[in-house]
């Protein structure tokens, strides 16, 4: 197809052409992506290469104060007479120096074997009292060392920008330029280098918050941390043990794997999709030209939103209960008989509740489907309706082949964020069934279980650590990948180069 | 006087014996048997006889109960429910040792006994110095040494007060010890459950037999509520056909030694009891049951101990009956239902900073004096041999009750966490009228739960 | 012709009207059984009608008066903190890092923001354990500061919406102000920021509603200490089966008093909120 048959598709068969494209080019782009990858590490490399012979030559082109430098940061700075800074320099080293002596290359010694010591206990004659000596715990010596190391990496950022600094203030003095005072590096801050003042905060936030137990987590994918390696005592590495049970060594654990991993899916296709047909339906009905009480009935879906989620949450699961207010409903309806009532959350078959908990996430999805769905049927141009009406286009035709390629067509990034948070949709399975109806194929898992409440329940209930890391590595994995296809093959990133 | 013996590795024990020597030089602790004993150390094991106290002496004597420790702060978790009742005796402990020129602090906080363990688990220093919790956490607690061993002087006043099948809920064996220890200190010998129903619908006769109940309910289309979906109930099931459960030496594994045409004959007893009757419900006791006796929609149900209150304020405390669990007929025959029976223990915080008045605390909140006020205060049944036989339960219908079932039920010993959903899901299909009760689907619900007690 | 039109026309108004309403019932009926079942005298849980029979105020006078076991009024202050100073501190990262994203140029600006970008997919519970260990080692466990920061910290990678916000803001102001010699810092003070007053609000309401919501953290960073917990861990208590028999009517009291102030707050906001969201959506 070349570009003007393109241009004629409407914005829906445009979809659908470039999700073909999409998959018929995935081979290619796969190889295309480990070659990036193989690229990248070369390119790594290189840099380090080319860094140590920056590092090198600087040292036999810079000032003798620029050589020492090398060993005690900041000197030649405060030589050049940028006191304030070259003493900053001069702190962080020493600061770094006294925390790797006093506490972090102890750990970082253990990180290899994550500990050795095992506890042993006795009973002191004297008192009868028992007596333990602790084992080393390998859960704090694993925190510790990845803490060490992001200081590490840290520091020795700061030390290549200390001699930086140094070489270009040499340079300057020899070309007989100026130096900058204090004041005028914290003025370039607020201008030329206004990203680094706005970024540090955040990044700094992020890398401890985010980015820490993130590897933190990593690492216990790969160690046997479980019930059988209580917390505060040893637990080992094993290599990839975790991932090769998951996939096939353990048929209990796949199983559970592959069934929660179908169910997942399933899931957020469709509660995604279900919010997003009957939200705009509804926006759609809302907004038709003569309806009054628009804002009214607005409000009205409005409102729970509002309403805190595990507030409704946790109310629907009391209303939905085998003797709730909605079997007593559906009782005094004469629905059901006096004495029975619907198993909503507790069937053990396992397919009712499935059914409810994707009404009830309806419940609670479709307002907000209806919120952005009427702010962009409003922006949808009335010339578009126009030219169709004159073409003789009933309301229907214009519905599927105006309105909705439209919707779709800029709702699609919001839709696969939305796919994305259903996968991670912990909210609406714990409150309401907590993961059950128990199903006995399963290991701890119940029939409406994600692999997200799979990996709560894992975490707290049964203390399996390195099982949940593992999981959430590969939900996490899937996720991403989604996330950033989407994001580079929607327009936006492509047209904010036009700022560029 | 208590003979102990355990591997003490060489090292080790030189290191104690030099801190002891120091610690014991300026008390007037009695420590007669330790010197003699310290010298039997023959190829890193030793035994230790140390003297025995009985919670009046620890109350007597600050250096017994609290070694050198002083300015202490203790956190105790306990139920709801016993936490004002809790706070008082704890006070009355700080109070008796301010006496006796002792500084102590007890915060007491709210934690259920059945997520105690859990809560631990999570966070071993952050947690309680004391803890109250269900026996069927002991093992796990023990396993991951979260628990601390039992003073040894201690030892003998627990096992000649409490009932033998209480204490013997608290001794583990590690797979590398030479003996049992003694791990937690037992609180009350009530953990188990009855029968509750409402006596102006049911008689006397009626509750025993499952039979009778369900002909009543039928006809009165009243509920009998019995959740077998939880396996805390639905192990009936297997314990009524006879089977026990036996644990690998490492404790990693249970199994279950079950005869199958037992149990398939007991669970086809229970399926076609739920097929014949639209009243028996397995359903979720903890927030439908209360309602349901208030509502009268229910007649009868099957719960624990720690509902009574509840019940006595929706029946009415005349219309409530208790009793022990009815019999069902199987092949003919009537067959008394066999429960799990369980345990409330206290045990110390491996990582308490304060071990010693943690113990004494312990000691103390578990001995006769405080049981006897939880049994007067909130119905709580007593783990105490001579209280358990007073009047103090003989007079209370409820606790009578669910002591009389303790003869007709398993102790909850070598239990792993996987037992509870396993048999609960076993159970739960049995008696879920939606499911299939062929032979062949039978056999699958059963297979799946050996297969899941197993599980490491 | 013309009149059969509009007779249909009427005809399917009136069926969306239909339509409508009942929807609305069945969006509104759940809430409003909240509102019932905390004014009703009948203690237990449920009940086999459905209009009690008797009324009463008294759920919400306990919830405020017995405070011995479940402190309400102090949880409600908890979460009113923590949700006060996380929305300061999450409204300001965000702001940044999207603005910088979106309108200052800098080396490796791109992969930086891919790296956020896939960062932000983190669900942020998956690590609850890390989590906990590290704040453990700052100090902070069981104490509200920890909520602050962790509900704050991971803010600045929600950038996306905003950035695209900032994206339709015209260039042409920055460069103008460029020349009249203002610096970055300004600009964004004193023209950006102003200009993107819906923006604003919708992160200001974001994220003071997020702590309310939040329950796994709460849980997890909190323990046994229930002086420090939040609303929706007392909620969330107050009906496990230990507590539910005594406390479900003031549950169903304490829901309809958080959910007030909270859902007028929205409805006051929602403007915003509609431009926030459509606005980020449009531009992706």
């Amino acid at each position: 197809m070349n570009f003007i048959d393109y241009v004629q598709l409407n914005p829906f068969q445009k979809f659908f052409y470039k999700l073909k494209t999409f998959f018929v080019n995935l081979p290619k782009n796969i190889a295309r992506f480990f070659k990036f990858i193989a690229m990248k590490i070369a390119a790594f490399f290189i840099g380090i290469g080319k860094a140590f012979k920056f590092y090198g030559v600087g040292f036999v082109k810079g000032s003798w104060s620029t050589k020492i430098s090398y060993v005690i940061m900041g000197f030649g700075v405060v030589v050049k007479r940028q006191l304030i800074k070259g003493i900053l320099f001069f702190i962080t080293e020493v600061a770094y120096i006294a925390y790797m002596i006093t506490f972090g290359w102890g750990y970082i010694c253990k990180l290899g074997t994550l500990g050795e010591k095992h506890s042993s206990g006795g009973i002191d004659p004297v008192t009868g009292m028992p007596i333990v000596a602790q084992s080393d715990d390998s859960m704090l010596i694993m925190l510790y060392s990845v803490l060490t190391i992001f200081i590490t990496i840290l520091f020795l950022v700061l030390y290549v920008v200390n001699i930086k600094v140094n070489l270009s203030l040499d340079e300057k003095i020899r070309e007989g330029g100026h130096v900058n005072k204090i004041g005028e590096d914290i003025q370039t801050l607020l201008d030329a280098r206004y990203h680094v003042t706005l970024l540090s905060l955040p990044t700094i936030l992020i890398c401890v918050f985010t980015v820490l137990p993130i590897i933190f987590m990593i690492l216990i994918a790969f160690t046997n941390f479980d019930r059988h390696h209580p917390m505060g005592g040893l637990f080992d590495w094993v290599g990839f043990q975790n991932f090769a049970d998951v996939f096939f060594n353990e048929p209990k654990k796949a199983f559970t794997f592959q069934t929660l991993v179908g169910w997942t899916l399933c899931w957020a296709i469709i509660a995604t999709i279900s919010c997003y047909i009957v939200g705009v339906i509804i926006a759609l009905m809302i907004n038709k030209k003569g309806i009054k009480f628009k804002s009214v009935f607005r409000t009205m879906f409005v409102m729970t939103v509002a309403v805190p989620q595990f507030v409704t949450l946790l109310l629907m699961a009391q209303m939905l209960n085998d003797d709730g207010v909605i079997n007593v409903l559906l009782r005094e309806l004469h629905i059901v008989a006096q004495n029975d009532y619907v198993k909503f959350l507790s069937d053990s078959g396992g397919w009712l509740p499935k059914i409810t908990v994707l009404v009830v996430n309806l419940w609670i999805g479709v307002p907000y489907t209806i919120l952005s769905a009427s702010g962009i049927l409003m922006n949808i141009p009335e010339e578009l309706y126009e030219s169709a009406r004159i073409d003789g286009a009933g309301p229907v035709v214009t519905f599927v082949k105006i309105t909705m390629p439209y919707m779709l067509f800029v709702m699609t990034p919001a839709l696969i964020q939305q796919f994305i948070g259903n996968i991670n949709n912990f909210n609406v399975i714990y409150f309401l069934t907590g993961g059950g109806p128990p199903n006995d194929n399963l290991l701890n898992a119940g029939h409406t279980d994600l692999l997200i409440t799979w990996l709560f329940n894992l975490t707290l209930g049964y203390n399996d650590y390195s099982l949940a890391a593992t999981i959430g590595i590969l939900v996490f994995i899937f996720c991403a990948t989604l996330s950033l296809i989407t994001f580079n093959m929607t327009k936006s990133s492509k047209s904010e180069e036009e700022f560029g | 006087m208590y003979k102990y013996t355990k591997r003490i590795l060489g090292v080790g024990l030189a290191s104690l014996m030099a801190v002891s020597a120091l610690a014991g030089c300026g008390g007037s602790t009695p420590s007669d048997g330790a010197s003699d004993s310290s010298s039997k150390d023959e190829g890193g094991s030793s035994s230790v006889e140390v003297k025995q106290y009985t919670v009046d002496d620890v109350m007597g004597d600050a250096k017994i109960a609290m070694g050198d420790e002083d300015n202490v702060t203790l956190k105790v978790w306990g139920p709801q429910a016993s936490l004002a009742l809790l706070q008082k005796q704890c006070d009355a402990f700080v109070e008796n040792f301010k006496k006796l020129g002792k500084t102590i602090k007890i915060e007491c906080v709210a934690q259920g006994e059945a997520d105690a363990g859990t809560n631990l688990k999570t966070d071993p220093e952050k947690g309680a110095d004391v803890l109250c919790f269900a026996s069927d956490q002991g093992l796990e607690l023990f396993k991951g040494n979260y628990l601390q061993q039992v003073r040894l002087n201690y030892r003998e006043a627990l096992e000649s007060s409490n009932l033998e099948s209480a204490y013997n809920t608290v001794k583990f064996k590690g797979p590398d010890d030479t003996e049992e220890g003694v791990y937690a200190f037992p609180e009350t010998g009530d953990n188990g459950y009855a029968l509750f129903y409402d006596k102006r619908v049911l008689s006397d006769d009626d509750v025993k037999t499952m039979e009778g109940i369900m002909e009543v309910c039928n006809k009165e289309k009243k509920k009998f509520a019995f959740n077998l979906g939880d396996g805390f109930y639905g192990c009936v099931i297997p314990f009524t056909a006879g089977g026990t459960l036996s644990l690998s030496d490492d404790l990693t594994t249970q199994k279950l030694n079950y005869d199958y045409d037992k149990i398939s004959k007991v669970a086809k007893a229970f399926s076609d009891l739920c097929s014949t009757s639209d009243y028996f419900k397995s359903e979720d006791i903890n927030t439908t049951l209360v309602s349901g006796f208030k509502n009268g929609t229910h007649a009868a149900g099957v719960v624990g101990s720690w509902k009574i209150n509840d019940i006595k304020k929706a029946l009415g405390e005349e219309n409530m009956g208790v009793v022990k669990l009815p019999t069902i007929k199987v092949d003919g025959k009537d067959t008394q239902l066999i429960s799990v029976y369980g345990y409330k223990h206290m045990g110390v915080n491996a990582k308490s900073k304060f071990p010693m008045t943690a113990q004494a605390l312990a000691f103390y909140l578990t001995g006769e004096k405080c049981q006897k006020e939880r049994c007067e205060e909130i119905g709580w049944g007593p783990s105490i041999k001579s209280l358990a036989e007073s009047e103090l339960v003989t007079d209370n219908v409820a606790l009578k009750a669910i002591y009389d079932q303790q003869q007709y039920s398993l102790p909850q010993i070598n239990i792993l966490t996987s037992f509870w959903q396993a048999t609960g899901t076993y159970a739960g299909n049995v008696v879920n009228p939606d499911k299939k009760h062929d032979d062949a689907s039978m056999k699958e619900y059963y297979d799946n739960m050996v297969e899941n007690i197993s599980i490491q | 012709m013309i009149k059969s039109y509009k007779l249909r026309r009427n005809l399917t108004n009136a069926l969306i009207y239909v339509i409508l309403s009942v929807l609305c019932i069945i969006w509104v009926l759940p809430l409003a059984w909240l509102i019932m079942t905390s004014f009703r005298g009948e203690t237990q849980v449920y009940i086999p009608y459905i209009i009690p029979k008797t009324w009463t105020f008294d759920n919400y006078i306990r919830l405020f008066t017995d405070t011995s076991i479940v402190n309400y009024p102090r949880w409600f202050l908890n979460t009113f903190v923590v949700a006060c100073f996380s929305c300061v501190i999450s409204t300001v990262s965000v702001l940044m890092v999207s603005y910088t994203f979106s309108r200052l140029r800098f080396k490796s600006r791109k992969k930086i923001i891919n790296i956020g970008f896939i960062l932000g997919m983190f669900p942020g519970f998956l690590t609850m354990v890390a989590i906990y260990y590290l704040i453990k080692a700052m100090g902070l466990s069981q104490n509200l500061i920890a909520l602050i920061l962790i509900y704050s910290a991971g803010a600045g990678l929600g950038f996306a919406i905003s950035k695209g916000f900032f994206d339709t803001v015209p260039r042409a102001l920055d460069e103008a102000a460029t020349i009249d010699g203002a610096t970055r810092n300004q600009i964004f003070w004193k023209i950006i920021l102003p200009m993107s007053k819906p923006i604003v609000v919708y992160t200001i309401l974001t994220s003071f509603t997020g702590p309310w919501a939040d329950f796994i953290m709460a849980r997890i960073i909190m323990g046994d200490a229930k002086d420090q917990y939040t609303i929706a861990l007392g909620l969330w208590t107050m009906v496990q089966k230990e507590y539910i028999d005594d406390y479900f009517l003031m549950f169903c009291a304490g829901a309809v008093v958080v959910a007030i102030p909270i859902t007028a707050l929205f409805l006051k906001m929602q403007k915003y909120y509609v431009e926030g969201v459509t606005g980020g959506a449009v531009k992706g």
